[in-house]
């Protein structure tokens, strides 16, 4: 493997690593504010109950997340100093506030569940609300430096040096505004749908008590309405992303679409092959003039192809094709099951078999975190070759030292121990600590919950 | 001052408040596994419930370093980011063990016995690979070829001098966490475990003296001269000067305190006041002498700095972000570090 190659492989392993963490550190957090928000207005405590399990993934799952977001941070220095060069000459920025989202999150985190009973459900209510406004903003504020990436604004770039600098130019670039979106509303559906399939499980289980039953029914109501809505809004805004794409990033849709040359009328093709060098896509259902509708919202416009740019700027194109096709038909597949459960939910249609929706929402839950995968490598590989698109190329970028190939075996290890351990982790408490009314009675006492049993035995 | 001299004077504050905030984490963490170890259980639970709600709150803090870094000095980063790519695995793969295995502990009994060994064995060592990067910036380790740097890793891990720094950093942060902790456990009410803590700031201060003295003295060929700067040595002398003196009062109202006497709380504060100015004076006798230098000899402020737009945009926002959060900051410390009540429950609760 060359050098760039083994740290290319290295940051996405280590950023396709973290992005499930961040992701899920980022979801749970909504949800979780979305639980107590429920609790204070039904007083319901089945879900302070939510809350409290959901408390527990969030502690693991953030904890670990800042870890890997810790690795990032430094590996970004390390294995593209010459990015980071010029990042620290135009769009640090977002970094710098995203320090201080981050620490308003560990800080109201810390808060919310070792404060334990010492706090009123107002304050509850307030601490994890900023744990949430905290996640969110730092995955807005990360997604900002891709998004400058992606579309670079705010300065001039001569003869590889950084000229007329304008930092808050460069944070508001062309691509934020959809970009961020589309990120944050897709971590709300692939969480909200991961903790849909939990409470599907749980209803699929034979034995399950009608305690359990009651609990995880609201649980799914829940998940499956936050989950339904922010689908909607991620397909909405994705659509966005690609108008914008259209303008100021023509490249990269052609290269999502498979279009080879600059055409109006231009058609959409799902699925198939691109064969860069037959300049086709073999296989695939072509849909004549909807990509031009999607890019302007006018049929018969010109959408530009490939032919418009050289050869050697152009990404892989099979598999970007083919990425870009899976993130769109897994989100549409999760907004169809969002509604198929709300008509069957609100008796517009009979009661299918449940069982049978219950095993679907499932799958979906383990689909919208592979979308969520997925849409970063499309997102990253469709910009290849450039790290900064038309400015630098991730060759430049990649650092001279030696060692590489050390880095990528101790980081392999220790992802190993991380995601076992995580694993374990989890289902150690979950089965010590299994769903019983005896958890709900501990929850409407005088004190209320999320009271650690932190710290270590004695 | 100059703009640049302001940007590495706002770069020093924050190093220098996650080092002390650090050398307390990491020191707390090492205590605990040394008192679980010797089955003093109150006294080690004196130092988890300290560690558990501040650890990722003092994580995220050191994430500002590096990014302050980048906007004020891109050159330096580059640099850095350049030379340190094998030393900052190591420093990241002990970063990440501990913090896993903090949460792993805290999600699941099974992993508590694990936890204590990982946090304390790698909150002894982070404090060591951390200081390792002043002898580096002191130069003689890093060679400049026409586009990029070059770290001499085998000059640099043979070092003494770099040895005597990680002897420094580690002594170090087990002196003022043991000072914290004595003073967390006088809150509590926990008579015993204060005089425990005071063993140990009692036997790690004369050596981390003397691993300091060490560290400060001992060259290397092709670093800095520190003593010698000119007009700075003056200053410098004044700083150390005043560094040794907090120490030596520090000490002796420790070794002056006898089991059988009451513990006033003004004197422990005072013990821990002391060993912050401690660090302080010294730190910035330090940067004194260091300065106008980030990497030796290649790298000055003015030399590394940002365009300006962006250095003052990074300023600004930095200083701003730490004064906004400010409030957020003082209720997190009135709930957890100076609520006696809330250290003396947890510290007694059979966790």
């Amino acid at each position: 493997m060359s050098e760039v190659l083994m740290a290319r492989t290295l940051f996405g392993v280590t950023l396709g690593y973290h992005i499930t963490y961040a992701t899920l550190g980022v979801g749970i957090p909504f949800l979780i504010f979305m639980a107590e928000v429920m609790f204070w207005r039904t007083k319901d405590p089945s879900y302070r109950l939510f809350a409290k399990r959901l408390t527990r993934v969030a502690i693991l799952l953030v904890g670990v997340g800042i870890v890997t977001g810790t690795t990032v941070a430094v590996m970004l220095s390390v294995l593209w100093p010459k990015f980071m060069q010029v990042v620290g000459e135009i769009i640090n920025l977002p970094f710098e506030f995203e320090v201080f989202a981050f620490i308003m999150e560990s800080l109201f985190l810390a808060i919310y569940v070792y404060g334990g009973e010492r706090l009123s459900q107002k304050a509850r209510i307030f601490s994890s609300l900023f744990v949430a406004i905290g996640a969110g903003l730092s995955a807005l504020l990360v997604t900002d430096v891709n998004a400058f990436m992606n579309t670079p604004a705010g300065l001039d770039w001569v003869d590889g040096r950084v000229l007329h600098a304008n930092p808050w130019a460069a944070m508001i670039n062309p691509s934020m505004p959809t970009e961020l979106g589309h990120v944050l509303a897709s971590a709300y559906m692939a969480v909200a749908f991961v903790f849909a399939a939990a409470a599907a499980r749980g209803l699929l289980k034979k034995q399950a008590t009608a305690f359990e039953r009651a609990y995880h029914k609201k649980n799914l109501t829940l998940t499956m309405s936050i989950g339904g809505i922010a689908a909607v809004c991620t397909a909405f805004i994705g659509d966005a992303a690609g108008k914008m794409m259209a303008t100021y990033q023509p490249e990269k849709l052609a290269a999502a679409e498979g279009l080879f040359h600059t055409t109006k009328y231009a058609p959409l093709v799902i699925g198939g092959i691109v064969q860069a060098s037959k300049q086709r896509i073999v296989g695939g259902i072509p849909i004549p003039g909807l990509l031009s509708w999607l890019a302007t919202t006018h049929l018969n416009a010109t959408v530009i192809g490939l032919d418009a740019f050289p050869r050697w700027t152009w990404p892989a194109l099979a598999p970007v094709h083919l990425m870009f096709d899976t993130m769109v038909g897994i989100g549409t597949f999760a907004i169809g099951v969002a509604f198929v459960y709300f008509l069957i939910r609100w008796k517009v249609v009979p009661r299918l078999h449940d069982r049978w929706l219950l095993w679907v929402i499932v799958l979906t839950g383990f689909l919208s975190m592979v979308a969520i995968e997925d849409g970063w490598v499309f997102a990253e590989e469709a910009r290849q070759p450039w790290i900064i698109y038309g400015m630098m190329t991730v060759d430049q970028a990649v650092t001279t030292a030696p060692g590489i190939g050390w880095m990528f075996g101790g980081f392999m290890l220790l992802f190993t121990v991380l995601l076992i351990g995580t694993v374990l982790s989890l289902r150690s408490y979950f089965t010590h600590h299994p769903l019983t009314t005896d958890e709900l009675v501990v929850q409407t006492g005088p004190t209320p919950p999320v009271q650690p049993d932190v710290t270590v035995p004695r | 001052m100059t703009l640049a001299g302001v940007g590495a004077a706002f770069l020093w504050v924050l190093i220098f408040v996650y080092s002390i905030l650090g050398a307390i984490d990491f020191g707390s963490s090492y205590w605990r596994l040394h008192f679980s170890l010797r089955g003093r259980w109150n006294t080690a639970s004196v130092a988890s419930t300290y560690v558990s709600p501040t650890w990722e709150l003092i994580n995220a803090f050191l994430i500002v370093i590096p990014v302050a870094l980048v906007g004020l000095f891109p050159d330096a980063a580059f640099a850095y980011g350049t030379v340190l790519a094998v030393p900052a695995t190591l420093l990241l793969v002990l970063l990440a063990l501990r913090g896993a295995y903090l949460q792993f502990g805290y999600a699941s009994e099974r992993f508590r016995k694990q936890m204590i060994y990982v946090a304390g064995i790698t909150g002894l060592l982070l404090p060591g690979v951390l200081i390792a990067l002043l002898p580096l910036s002191q130069g003689g380790y890093v060679t400049r070829t026409a586009h990029s740097y070059a770290l001499q890793v085998g000059s640099f891990f043979t070092s003494v001098q770099v040895y005597a720094f990680i002897g420094f950093g580690v002594t170090l942060a087990l002196y003022l966490s043991s000072l914290f902790l004595a003073r967390y456990a006088q809150a509590a009410g926990e008579r015993l475990a204060y005089h425990r803590f005071r063993h140990g700031a009692l036997w790690m201060g004369p050596i981390s003296l003397l691993f300091g003295g060490w560290a400060l003295a001992a060259g290397h060929p092709g670093a800095m001269p520190l003593m010698v700067t000119g007009m700075h040595l003056g200053l410098v002398r004044i700083f150390f000067g005043l560094s040794l003196l907090s120490f030596v009062i520090g000490y002796i109202s420790l070794a002056a305190q006898r089991s059988d006497q009451s513990i006033r709380s003004w004197r422990v504060l005072l013990q821990l006041g002391l060993g912050i100015v401690q660090i302080v004076t010294a730190q910035m006798g330090y940067a004194v002498a260091h300065s106008p230098y980030l990497l030796y000899p290649f790298l000055t402020f003015s030399g590394a700095a940002a365009n300006q737009q962006m250095f003052v945009s990074t300023l600004i926002v930095l200083i701003g972000g730490l004064l906004l959060l400010s409030p957020a900051l003082l209720w997190f410390r009135r709930l957890f570090l100076v609520d006696a009540e809330y250290v003396a429950t947890h510290v007694k609760e059979n966790h």
